[in-house]
Formats: C-alpha cells, sequence, structure tokens
C-alpha cells in the first residue's frame, strides 16, 4: 500500500468547548474545511466512500451514531460511510481503513471525518462514564489517568525520569499551541504551573494532562495516481500499521512503554522502508506528559529511558532536532477522541506542505510521522508515515 | 489423653481488623468501609482451613444480621473458600448467640454422622459503638489424634426482655439499664448453677483441674460476671471479654480454651434476653485465642462507598466470573503452561493457541511493581484511592485497588497481598473481589 494513497485535502474546527454546536454541526464544518483546501477544488460527487471516527457517541451518550449520521450530517445521503470505534486511534485507523479501500481498488476518493463531544457532559460525569467502563472490577475507579499514569510511575522508577521532565513536556505543548488559533490551550505555563496545579492521578497535576475537548477534523484521500487531479501538492501515505497488545496491566509485558505502538511502528517503518532517524515533524499521543516521553522510545525517537532526557534537551521543541507535536498535541490544542488522529494528519498535511506558518518546522526527508495508543485498558496503537514524496515504486 | 471421642473443634481461625475508634469511654475495634459480615467471614475462614488441605463438608455461617436476605451470602463465602458447589451451606441468624446454635448444630450433624466436618463462621461487622467488629470459624469434626476443644454441656436461660435490641431499620434501643442488669444476673445466676462447675460436667470421667477459666461476655457482661462469681467457688476469675457481636460468644470460647490448656473452661455468653452457659475442655495444642491489643486508636482508612460499576451485580457476567474473581482462579493451559486470567475471558491460550485449561489459583502474596493514587475520581467513589499492580511471588501480576493502606506510604517493591473486599453495595447486592493490603507480618511489625 505504500504511496498508493495521497491526502489531497485537510481541515479542522477550533478544539474546545462547543457549547452551541453538535456532532454533526462540528463534523460538517470540519467537512466543509477540507473541501476548501483542496488546491484545484473537488467536488462532492467526488467522493465515493466515507469513514466516521467517534468514540463517544452523540446526546451524551444516548444515541448510538453510525456511517448514516455521517453521511446526513455532509448531505450525502446514500454515500457508503462506516463508523470507525476504536478507541484514541480511532481517526488515525479510520484514515488507515479508507487508504486500505482505496488501495484494494475499490474505491478512489474518501473523506474521512473524526467528530467527538465531551463537554456534551460535565466532566464528573464523564469521567464516571470512563471510571465505569470495561471490566466491572479489573477497571474498577479507573479514568483516563489511571491507564496512563502506572507506566509513568514505573518509568520514574526504573529510569529516573523527573517530575520536572514530565512537566516539561506540558510547557513545550503549550508553546507549541500558542501558535496554533485551533488549539484549545493557547495560554503561555512554565514547569512550576503545572507542578503546582491541583493533582489528578500520581505523578499527573492537571497540566499534565489533556483536556476534555468538543472539535472534529476531516482529511481527503485518494488514489495516489490522480491526486494531481486536485493538487499539485499531495501528501502521500508512506505507511501504516495498526498492533494491539495484551490488555489488562496484569497481562502486559512491561509496564515502562506499549507494545502495541512499538509494532504498529515497526509496521508503518517497513511498510515505508524508513527508520526513526529519516523524520522531520512528529504529531504522537501525548494524552498524558508521560505517555509523550514513554512514546518517544516506543516510536524509536531515543534510546529506551532516554525520554526525559530527550525532551529536557529541547530536541522535540519546534526548534529542535527532532520537532514533536508542533500544534500543541492532545495536551494543548486538545483532545476529542475520534477527531484527534484526524487532526494530527491535518497538522502533518499543513507541515509538510510548508503552510504551518509560525510553527512550520524545517524539512529535510520530507517525511512525518503520526502516532495514536489507547483504548480501554490502552491495547491498541496505531503509527503513519507520511511522505511529500511519491518515490515511484508504487503504481496506481 | 483424651476420652470423649465425639465432635469437636479442632481448628480455629479468627480475624480482627486493625481499625480502633474511641466512641464515649470504651475504645471499639471497626471495620474499614470495604469490608462487611461476609468479607469478614472470609478472612475468618481462610485463617481456619485457608492454608491446609482441610476437607470441609458443610458451611454453618451465623451472622446477627444477614447482608441479603436470599441473596448468595454463604455462596459468597463457600465460593470464596473454594468449595465445591454441592457444599451444603446454612446461615443462621437473629441475634449474638446465633454462632453457638451453630456450632452446637455442627456437632449434631458430626455426631449423627451426617457431615464428617463443618466450618462454623460467626461474622460481626460491629456498629462502631458497642459493638466490636470480628470474625471466627471453628471447624468441627472427630478429633482422632488432633488436640481439640470438647463441648462437654451448655445450659440457656430465657425470658421475654426488651432491653437491648435492634430494629428492622437497623435502629438499636435500649431499655432501662439497671433492669437489664438485674434480669440478666439472675438468668446467668440460674444458667451457670444448672451447668455446675466446670470440672464436674465430665460426669468425673477426667479430673479437671481446680483453677478452671471463665470468659463472660455480651450484654451486661460485667454484671453477669458479677452473677456468675456469686454463684461459683470463691477464687474463679471471670474474664470480660468486650462485645464482638456474634462473634463473641465464639471468641470466648477460643480465649478460655488458651488461658485452660489441658482443663476445663466455662463461657457465659448474652443478649438481652437470654443466658448461654457452655462448659468445655481444651486438649494441651487446642485452637485458642488472647484477646488483642486495643492500645492504639486507628480510624479506617476506606470510605463506605458503593458507587455504581459498569454493570448491576444481577448481570449474568458476575455469575460467570464469581469463581475466578472471589478464589482468585486463573486456568492454565495443559499444552504449554502459560496462564490466563480471567478465564471467561481468555477461551484460546495466547501462548499456544490451545483451548483446555486446568483451574490454578493466582498468588495472593507478592510486590508492588507499580501503583497510582488517583485523586480524581467519578461520583460514587471516595476522594481518593490507590491502586496497585503487584508482581506476584511465583509469576504473573494482578491489578487492584489497596484497602487499609495509607496512599502517602505506598512504594515499588512494598510486600502486598490480596484479600477479598467489597467493591459496590450498589443497587443493594454487593460485589466482592481481591484488594491489595499491606502484608500481615509488615502490618505486625
Amino acid at each position: 500500500m505504500r504511496n498508493q494513497v495521497a491526502v489531497i485535502g485537510a481541515g479542522m474546527t477550533v478544539f474546545g468547548e462547543h457549547f452551541d454546536s453538535g456532532l454533526e454541526q462540528l463534523a460538517a464544518q470540519a467537512y466543509r474545511s477540507a473541501l476548501a483546501s483542496v488546491d484545484n477544488g473537488i467536488d462532492p460527487t467526488d467522493l465515493d466512500v466515507g469513514f466516521f471516527a467517534n468514540v463517544m457517541g452523540s446526546l451524551a451518550g444516548n444515541e448510538i451514531p453510525s456511517g448514516a449520521t455521517l453521511a446526513n450530517a455532509i448531505g450525502l445521503p446514500g454515500l457508503p460511510v462506516s463508523r470507525v470505534e476504536n478507541g484514541c486511534p480511532s481517526g488515525s485507523d479510520a484514515i488507515r481503513i479508507a487508504a486500505m479501500a482505496i488501495a484494494s481498488g475499490v474505491h478512489d476518493v474518501a473523506v474521512v471525518v473524526g467528530s467527538e463531544k465531551l463537554r456534551e457532559r460535565p466532566t464528573k460525569e464523564s469521567l464516571l462514564e470512563s471510571g465505569r467502563a470495561g471490566h466491572p472490577i479489573l477497571s474498577y475507579a479507573n479514568t483516563a489517568a489511571t491507564i496512563f499514569a502506572p507506566q509513568a510511575m514505573r518509568h520514574m522508577y526504573e529510569f529516573g525520569t523527573t517530575r520536572e521532565q514530565l512537566a516539561m513536556v506540558a510547557v513545550k505543548a503549550a508553546a507549541n499551541a500558542s501558535l496554533n488559533p485551533n488549539a484549545q490551550r493557547r495560554a503561555g505555563i512554565t514547569v512550576d504551573d503545572v507542578l503546582n496545579s491541583p493533582p489528578v492521578c500520581t505523578p499527573f497535576t492537571v497540566l499534565d494532562c489533556c483536556p476534555q475537548s468538543d472539535g472534529a477534523a476531516a482529511v481527503l484521500l485518494c488514489r495516489a495516481d490522480i491526486a494531481h487531479r486536485f493538487t499539485d501538492k499531495p501528501v502521500y501515505l508512506a505507511g501504516v500499521g495498526l498492533a494491539t497488545e495484551a490488555l489488562y496491566y496484569h497481562e502486559k509485558t512491561r509496564m515502562t512503554g506499549w507494545d502495541s505502538t512499538r509494532l504498529a511502528a515497526r509496521r508503518a517503518f517497513d511498510m515505508a522502508g524508513i527508520g526513526p532517524r529519516d523524520i522531520d515533524v512528529v504529531e504522537l499521543h501525548d494524552c498524558f506528559t508521560g505517555t509523550e516521553i514513554i512514546s518517544y522510545e516506543d516510536l524509536g525517537l531515543c534510546e529506551e529511558g532516554h525520554g526525559g532526557k530527550l525532551v529536557e534537551s529541547g530536541a522535540t521543541a519546534l526548534t529542535g532536532r527532532i520537532p514533536v507535536n508542533p500544534s500543541g498535541g492532545l495536551l494543548a490544542k486538545g483532545h476529542p477522541i475520534g477527531a484527534t488522529g484526524v487532526a494530527q494528519y491535518v497538522e502533518l498535511f499543513g507541515q509538510l506542505r510548508e503552510e504551518a506558518g509560525e510553527r512550520q518546522v524545517p524539512l529535510r526527508s520530507g517525511i512525518a510521522l503520526q502516532h495514536n495508543v489507547g483504548g480501554y485498558s490502552v491495547g491498541i496503537s496505531v503509527v503513519s508515515v507520511l511522505s511529500r514524496e511519491r518515490d515511484g515504486r508504487a503504481d496506481g | 489423653v483424651p476420652t470423649d471421642e465425639g465432635p469437636a473443634i479442632t481448628r480455629a481461625g479468627s480475624y480482627l481488623p486493625r481499625f480502633r475508634v474511641d466512641a464515649g469511654r470504651s475504645r471499639v475495634v471497626v471495620r474499614n468501609g470495604d469490608e462487611d459480615a461476609l468479607t469478614l467471614a472470609v478472612e475468618a475462614a481462610q485463617d481456619c482451613v485457608g492454608h491446609a488441605d482441610v476437607r470441609v463438608d458443610e458451611v454453618m455461617l451465623a451472622v446477627a444480621r444477614p447482608e441479603l436476605v436470599d441473596g448468595p451470602g454463604a455462596e459468597v463465602v463457600r465460593e470464596a473458600l473454594g468449595l465445591p458447589a454441592d457444599t451444603a451451606t446454612a446461615t443462621m441468624a437473629g441475634d449474638a448467640l446465633a454462632g453457638l446454635s451453630a456450632l452446637f448444630a455442627a456437632r449434631d450433624a458430626v455426631a449423627a454422622g451426617r457431615a464428617g466436618s463443618v466450618l462454623v463462621i460467626a461474622s460481626e461487622p460491629g456498629d462502631g459503638v458497642r459493638v466490636g467488629a470480628a470474625s471466627v470459624a471453628l471447624l468441627v469434626t472427630r478429633p482422632a489424634d488432633t488436640p481439640a476443644i470438647r463441648l462437654l454441656g451448655h445450659r440457656a436461660v430465657g425470658d421475654v426482655v426488651y432491653g437491648n435490641w435492634v430494629d428492622s431499620a437497623g435502629d438499636r434501643h435500649h431499655g432501662d439499664g439497671r433492669f437489664l442488669e438485674h434480669r440478666l444476673s439472675a438468668l446467668a445466676s440460674r444458667a451457670v448453677t444448672e451447668l455446675g462447675p466446670p470440672a464436674m460436667s465430665v460426669s468425673g470421667l477426667v479430673p479437671g483441674p481446680v483453677s478452671a477459666v471463665s470468659v463472660v461476655t455480651g450484654v451486661a457482661a460485667a454484671s453477669v460476671a458479677k452473677a456468675c462469681r456469686a454463684v461459683s467457688d470463691g477464687g474463679r476469675s471471670e474474664l470480660v471479654l468486650a462485645d464482638y457481636g456474634v462473634a463473641g460468644p465464639l471468641l470466648a470460647l477460643l480465649a478460655a480454651a488458651g488461658g485452660a490448656p489441658g482443663g476445663p473452661f466455662r463461657i457465659v455468653a448474652s443478649t438481652a434476653s437470654r443466658v448461654l452457659a457452655v462448659a468445655g475442655r481444651a486438649d494441651p495444642g487446642a485452637p485458642s485465642w488472647s484477646v488483642p491489643s486495643t492500645d492504639r486508636a486507628e480510624p479506617p482508612t476506606e470510605p463506605e462507598s458503593s458507587p455504581p460499576l459498569s454493570l448491576p451485580t444481577s448481570s449474568p457476567f458476575f455469575n460467570r466470573a464469581a469463581r475466578e474473581l472471589l478464589r482468585l482462579e486463573g486456568a492454565r493451559c495443559r499444552d504449554c503452561g502459560t496462564v490466563a486470567f480471567p478465564p471467561s475471558q481468555r477461551p484460546i491460550c495466547a501462548g499456544c493457541q490451545g483451548d483446555r485449561f486446568d483451574p490454578v489459583p493466582l498468588s495472593r502474596t507478592g510486590s508492588v511493581h507499580t501503583y497510582v493514587v488517583n485523586r480524581f475520581l467519578p461520583s460514587g467513589f471516595g476522594e481518593q484511592m490507590a491502586l496497585v499492580l503487584g508482581d506476584l511471588d511465583g509469576g504473573g501480576r494482578y491489578w487492584a485497588p489497596t484497602s487499609g493502606m495509607r496512599p502517602d506510604d505506598l512504594a515499588i517493591g512494598l510486600p502486598v497481598e490480596l484479600r477479598l473486599r467489597r467493591f459496590t453495595g450498589h443497587g443493594g447486592a454487593p460485589a466482592y473481589a481481591m484488594k491489595f493490603v499491606a502484608r500481615r507480618s509488615e502490618t505486625l511489625g
């Protein structure tokens, strides 16, 4: 599938609290924004398949959306659309599935929309849902924080990762988000701000945690060989991998990282024929500060145990050797779950086309990395490799 | 050398939570917020039979007040003890003498040959004010060569007295204290007189030592003890045991046995309307119990919370998961030895794709591999909760909340063990599973 599918358009809503917009309105806004981004224009009748990434449903959980929800939201009833629910990687998995639909030859042009309304419920109620989700005993009292915090605690114990290094991830995210008009948390913060914010779950305080967000994002994909009909600057999907892993904590092989990320990264790198050193820019799943540090290691951006030092060195800052989360990431841009992976593509589409404005990173190889990890009990990961060059080995 | 071949108490176990609070002028043992009559019962029963290969034909559970009527209370205990589904269970309830009633029924069942061994459990969650929390378990069998506690006789005397009772709403009522002491003293005098001195109760078969031990517990115990002294031969000491409700009389039995190794003893237990005097004799080396220290006040750590779970306890899920959750039982692959947990969700082996398994208990001891203290919990939970991933001794891990541990004292590497606790009572149907507690040797040390 390497380089057989191109991204030709991408757009998103502002992430944050959208009390005046429902799931469908946000989805439609992102869809329109993606259509408008196509350089040579695109007619909705060009779309022949859609995928809808959404995790928490609609109407405060009292409606289970389907593909028809998206098809109707964007005024295309009749379009074949499937809903993808695969935890935090739902958005990137929807793109992966769309790409496979195109690479298989069944479809030519796909729209992928991720849309989520987490702020439809009060924080505590929303937490209640996550605290109640899963096995009633083995997931007892769990929230989003408790499924990522035990690894951070163990990582600090085994590798000497410091509380301050965790905080530096949040500081970096906020700094990048201050340059992103679509971000939810745009105010600059300091390490002390993070350390002094209210405790959530050891070792995390409020500012170590991503916010609960509403928002939507959309990308348009097509066969690589027809991409130039729509734009002179397509971005190619060079590789993508999905992996699952042992589900419950007691079944996992290690508590200092996620095997699914390592496996998904290997699959994506192998498909793309590249390695971590070839990457110019990364959008990875920083739902918590500790998750970013651990994901550096799982993705091969540094050696195991060196994640804390990597952020401390400044290497992952916007001006660093390997900028990570120029958008502000989940921590500062926001994390409307189904939209998150799609929005990472939106950012990387802009970066690889050198349209990211103030937060544009310098490109050498023109290769970008996308990553999500999550799902209940954190059992799934998606990693994608995007490239502005099509190496010609794939043919449409 | 024992000559009495009748049924006797050959094993005993007990459990007292380590928490004590001051209520008025006295210090009372209290349970943690996630303990109840059933978890206390399991603690004592495991202390009694948990570490040995002991046959149990029948479980008799005595509680002053059942957690549920028509609920699976005794079945929760049976399953947690790893006893098969065809083990007979019975629940005796209604007053603090139910434990003794169960003990007599057990003795009779063994004497009649109906059961080879009966596990009698008396469990008292306490009221945090007057009645302490405790549980006790006694195994009744024909002792063969095992040192045992033998029951030699008992006398019960009752009267129609509303003196101290709990109504159907759970509220305790007290009548006139002086009247109660007066009536109970009279009932006790009569019961003790009719029972006779302990040494005489064995019909002369065994010459008992002169100084027998007597332990008194229950309602108006101080007055009852005084009355007992008045009708006994002068030098006898009447030890008064704090009120542990339905567990009290059986704890008194063990305390008396411990105080009179090889000799006769007597216990007297009272409710406001009945006094029961029991004579017995303990072989040297027979099970016993010493009254615990109440030096230190220590409030419970866990709040009483009943958060809603992802599905109600009445769901068939909890039936499918009962065995693995209550016993902490995994499945070992017959082909490659990989242990899976929970078995109900792992029907195919991740090691070799096999699907033939044998049940295997997971280890209950280990140390902290990693942990979190969650201070931002969903509605229905308490203010904070510590959760631990433990490395289990002998391999494997388990993730569970902690119970009775101070979150700030948690550390990676800390020795812990798994005990059955109550996770919720939401909807009136409690759910039980394992929680991590500090390893007992650590607590004592």
